[in-house]
């Protein structure tokens, strides 16, 4: 039987969990039909998946994924007419990767994960973090509790750098000792499309535009060997109720489809569908 | 002066991460916190309350403890405040209750989150002293039970939002020993297993919504629902229940530097505690039992000191095992304690066990030898009697210790030892009131004649004239006399020197000594001393007088006449009544001087006869002749026996002539008698 492993990369709030307890849905409700099926689940893993997949049905925001609560959901799968294999998915926190970044150091288990051959690398279309301008830092400061005294100059913070600086480090992080394991395929999921649908360009097209560094590196700062693919992924088909908060109009709209699963987008050059296991079947093509 | 404790404020901003701390963490330290300081579990925010968290970090040598608020101001569900305590092991171990840094907690918020970033003081207060409500009892014990009863497991519980719950479970923290404590992992709240690689929380609680707390899937945790009846329980519980208790605080701090192990220490050492509280006996030996058979005790030198502590003040209703369990153990007592208890335990000892009392007063271990001998001369003479038994090799070392054990008869009565046992223990035999002992309790007679030997005749006789004159019987004293007088010389000086002899005594020295065994080499014959000194007295018996007539007739005495003159009318009227007429005197009769056989019958004659020769032969003077006998008749037949006898008239002659030059009156009579007697006698030739 293959064994097949996927890392899932993303910074905090990317909408890695969301895309999981989605496709859990989408798996076992069987509302639309997918390219892969599952075959059965690795044992005391179903807990969670429903746990997080109830929540995506209600049109309740996923909570955060915690430090201590990485963990690896292991799946078999099966393409129509092929053998089944092995799925290990990763699903770790977005405070794992920015750690990456800031702190330059990552967990030997969240280590172990990123050896995968396929990266499916997730960024928030509508939370992209341009390059900084001054006056934007003062406001960031001021969020954070900083008081800014005129003449003084601001110390760097990691933490302050754009996402897609942090993005293109997390690449070099897998082309470097330790985690590289020679050519990988690489899936750009762009999370929240919905939002970003509006501007009306191509997944391919939005990165260019939006994220110049990290289109720019993937296209010649990877490895040649390396395959890229960008998809627009809305899991959540807009935005959802906030637990402990007022009720909103749009989640209560999501919550009256019919079929949950048709909340669900995917667009890529290929098309549009509402089955996210699309980027995961072209990861293990 | 407080206590430093340094501390660290994390939150959300984009990802959960530190804003503030003032401790220098190790790397892995840091990284550790900053997962724990993460929200416990997912929907573990929807609860809406606070909860505790708290785990040792190694590397940095801290402890933290961490309260946590759900931050529903932030942009995502799940985030959270955490605010962390570091304490330092050292200081964490000082604390008495270390619940106490809880009120350092300060709920945080974006305003005040530059504020966390120094070190704060924290300033010991006194424990708190309420009283717990049953509600809080019940949890205690159920988490208790969990805990202590199953130490390798880890404990997990259903909890409702009640704030006494994160009382309860610092209270289980505040009641455990500093190695422990600083050890202990916690929390409050919680929807799964938060142990991390080679960490495991020892205790987690989870909201009672929840079916149970999830565990990964090599593990299982065991829920406390569940209460012990055991006693432990029970005495950990009174301490719970009232903080300010001290004492057991105290013993944790002693035992937990010492036990080896962790929670499943805490069942023993409250078991210890709960059966030391108790004061009947047979709490004494459970608590021996516990230090010597369950681990981890056994293997506590603290507990073995408090168990020792405990039965060592209790020594006086002791068992012989548990008498023995403080001996072996006496070096774990301080000396003070000892020197408190010692008395008790030595009266003990000698009641129970003599030998290992003995043993303690040789003890190899200075102050336990000093402590326990100055307790044994507590012990009365009379006590330490009543347990003595022959025989046996510790009585001579007792009596090293106590050489006035020889000044009781009981002593000698119950072990009737030979004078050189008792020398070769290093004791001398001196003292009258030794040698009383010795006289009124020896009844062996190797015994008696070892110790009369070691005495002297004179010091024994002297001993048995003084007890003759108080006591209405004296069982062994002819024994004593016997061996007495084998030294004639002592025999001699006490005849000597006695004043108001007893005459049973002095009878008894007779039956012992043949009349001429005893010395006169010069002055007045210790003899005559003696029986003239009874007869001032009173009448003397007859075979004292038979005695000292014959000691007057023998070649030994100086004082012949004074003897003569003592004895002879006593004996005189008593042969005249036939008193030596029987068998019994056959031998004394034979030893009087040869008459013809038609006169043998006539015992006075021969008495006459026999002091006639020996006033000749011995040239009695002449004032001690003619006061031999009161009687003027009997004093004429004593002249003839004299006259008669060769040399005898040469001898009256003498001592007639010294006689008429005499001034003294009473003398003139018998000097009269005496002349006349010697003119009718002598005529036929002058």
């Amino acid at each position: 039987m293959t064994v097949q492993d996927i890392v899932v990369l993303g910074l905090p709030g990317s909408g890695k969990t969301t895309f999981l307890a989605a496709l859990w849905h989408l798996l076992t409700s069987g509302e639309v039909s997918t390219k892969l099926n599952l075959v059965r689940l690795k044992a005391d893993q179903s807990a969670h998946l429903n746990e997080i997949a109830a929540l995506w049905r209600k049109a309740k925001v996923q909570e955060r994924t915690l430090h201590a609560g990485d963990r690896t959901v292991t799946m078999w799968l099966q393409a129509e007419g092929d053998p089944e294999f092995q799925l290990s998915f990763p699903d770790l926190a977005g405070e794992s990767f920015q750690e990456m970044w800031e702190g330059r150091e990552c967990s030997p288990e969240v280590a172990a994960s990123m050896r995968s051959s396929g990266v499916l690398l997730f960024v928030h279309a509508d939370k992209i973090k341009p390059p900084g301008w001054i006056i934007d830092d003062i406001e960031d400061a001021e969020a954070m509790g900083l008081t800014i005294e005129p003449g003084k100059p601001i110390p760097w913070s990691a933490r302050l750098a754009p996402t897609q600086v942090k993005l293109v480090d997390l690449l070099q992080s897998l082309q470097s000792a330790t985690l590289d394991v020679g050519p990988r395929r690489v899936a750009i999921v762009l999370s929240a499309w919905d939002k970003a649908a509006g501007a009306g360009r191509q997944p391919d097209a939005y990165l260019a535009a939006h994220l110049p560094l990290l289109q720019q590196y993937l296209k010649h700062g990877l490895d040649k060997a390396w395959n890229m693919k960008v998809f627009g992924v809305s899991a959540q088909g807009g935005v959802y109720d906030e637990q402990g908060k007022p009720v909103k109009d749009e989640a209560q709209r999501i919550r009256e489809m019919d079929v949950p699963s048709e909340r669900i987008s995917v667009v890529s050059a290929g098309g549009r569908s509402h089955d996210l296991t699309e980027p995961l079947q072209w990861l293990l093509a | 002066m407080g206590t430093t404790v340094h501390q660290a404020l994390h939150g959300y901003s984009e990802g959960h991460r530190q804003f503030a701390c003032s401790a220098k963490l190790a790397p892995n330290d840091a990284r550790h916190v900053l997962v724990m300081s993460d929200s416990s579990g997912a929907g573990v925010t929807a609860e809406g309350i606070s909860y505790l968290t708290g785990y040792p970090l190694q590397e940095s040598g801290l402890y933290a403890l961490a309260r946590t608020w759900p931050a529903p101001e932030m942009p995502r569900p799940g985030c959270v405040w955490t605010h962390t305590l570091f304490i330092e092991f050292a200081d964490l171990a000082l604390l008495d209750s270390p619940s106490q840094l809880e009120q350092l907690f300060r709920v945080p918020s974006v305003e005040t989150s530059r504020t966390y970033g120094v070190s704060v003081d924290l300033t010991a207060a006194a424990p708190a002293t309420r009283a717990l409500t049953p509600n809080e009892v019940s949890l205690f014990q159920r988490l208790a039970t969990a805990l202590y009863e199953h130490p390798r497991e880890q404990v997990w519980a259903r909890r409702a939002g009640d704030r006494f719950v994160d009382d309860m479970v610092l209270r289980l923290w505040d009641l455990q020993w500093p190695r422990l404590r600083r050890s202990f992992r916690f929390c409050t709240l919680t929807t799964r297993d938060r142990s991390q690689e080679g960490s495991l929380f020892d205790l987690q609680l989870c909201a009672e919504s929840l079916p149970r707390l999830r565990f990964p899937e090599q593990a299982d945790g065991i829920e406390a629902n569940t209460i012990s009846i055991e006693p432990w329980l029970v005495q950990l519980v009174e301490y719970a229940d009232r903080p300010s208790a001290t004492g057991f605080r105290e013993a944790l701090r002693l035992l937990g530097t010492d036990v080896l192990g962790g929670r499943e220490a805490m069942r023993s050492i409250c078991s210890l505690q709960a059966v030391l509280a108790r004061r009947e006996p047979a709490a004494v030996e459970e608590a021996i039992a516990l230090v010597q058979s369950s681990a981890p005790l056994s293997s506590s030198k603290v507990a073995q000191v408090m168990v020792v502590s405990a039965v060592l003040s209790r020594s006086d209703e002791l068992s012989p095992d548990a008498l023995g369990y403080v001996v072996t153990n006496l070096d774990l007592v301080s000396d003070e304690e000892l020197a408190q208890h010692a008395s008790r335990l030595a009266r003990s000892l000698w009641t129970s066990s003599p030998p290992r009392l003995v043993e303690l007063l040789f003890d190899q271990r200075p102050t336990v030898q000093a402590a326990i001998r100055e307790a044994a001369q507590d012990i009365s003479v009379a006590e330490l009697a009543q347990s003595l038994v022959p025989g046996t090799e510790w009585l001579w070392r007792l009596l090293q210790v106590r050489p006035d054990l020889t000044e009781t008869p009981e002593f000698w009565r119950r072990t009737q030892p030979r004078a050189s046992e008792i020398e070769d223990a290093g004791i001398k035999l001196q003292g009258g009131i030794t040698l009383e002992s010795a006289v009124l309790g020896l009844h062996d007679e190797l015994a008696i004649e070892s110790v009369a030997r070691c005495f002297g005749a004179l010091a024994v006789l002297e001993t048995l004239q003084r007890l003759m004159t108080t006591l209405q019987e004296l069982p062994q004293v002819l024994t004593w006399v016997k061996h007495a007088c084998r030294d004639v010389g002592g025999a001699a000086s006490f005849l000597a020197h006695v004043r108001t002899p007893s005459a049973q005594l002095v009878g008894a020295i007779s039956n012992e000594l043949a009349p001429d065994a005893i010395p006169n080499d010069y002055g007045i014959d210790p003899w005559f001393t003696a029986l003239a000194d009874l007869q001032s007295q009173g009448t003397l018996p007859l075979e004292i007088v038979a005695y000292g007539f014959r000691r007057g007739l023998g070649y030994r005495t100086r004082s012949a006449g004074p003897l003569l003159r003592l004895t002879f009318d006593a004996m005189h009227c008593s042969a005249i009544a036939g008193s030596f007429n029987d068998t019994k005197w056959q031998q004394f009769r034979d030893s009087l001087p040869w008459v013809k056989p038609a006169d043998a019958w006539d015992v006075a004659l021969r008495l006459r006869l026999a002091v006639g020769k020996r006033s000749v032969e011995a040239a009695v003077r002449a004032e001690d002749y003619v006061g031999i006998t009161a009687d003027d008749q009997v004093f004429l037949s004593l002249m003839t026996a004299t006259w008669e006898h060769w040399g005898g008239q040469r001898y009256l002659k003498k001592i007639a002539e010294e006689l008429q030059e005499t001034s003294e009156s009473q003398l003139i009579p018998r000097c009269t008698l005496l002349v006349s007697y010697i003119d009718r006698h002598s005529r036929w030739w002058k």
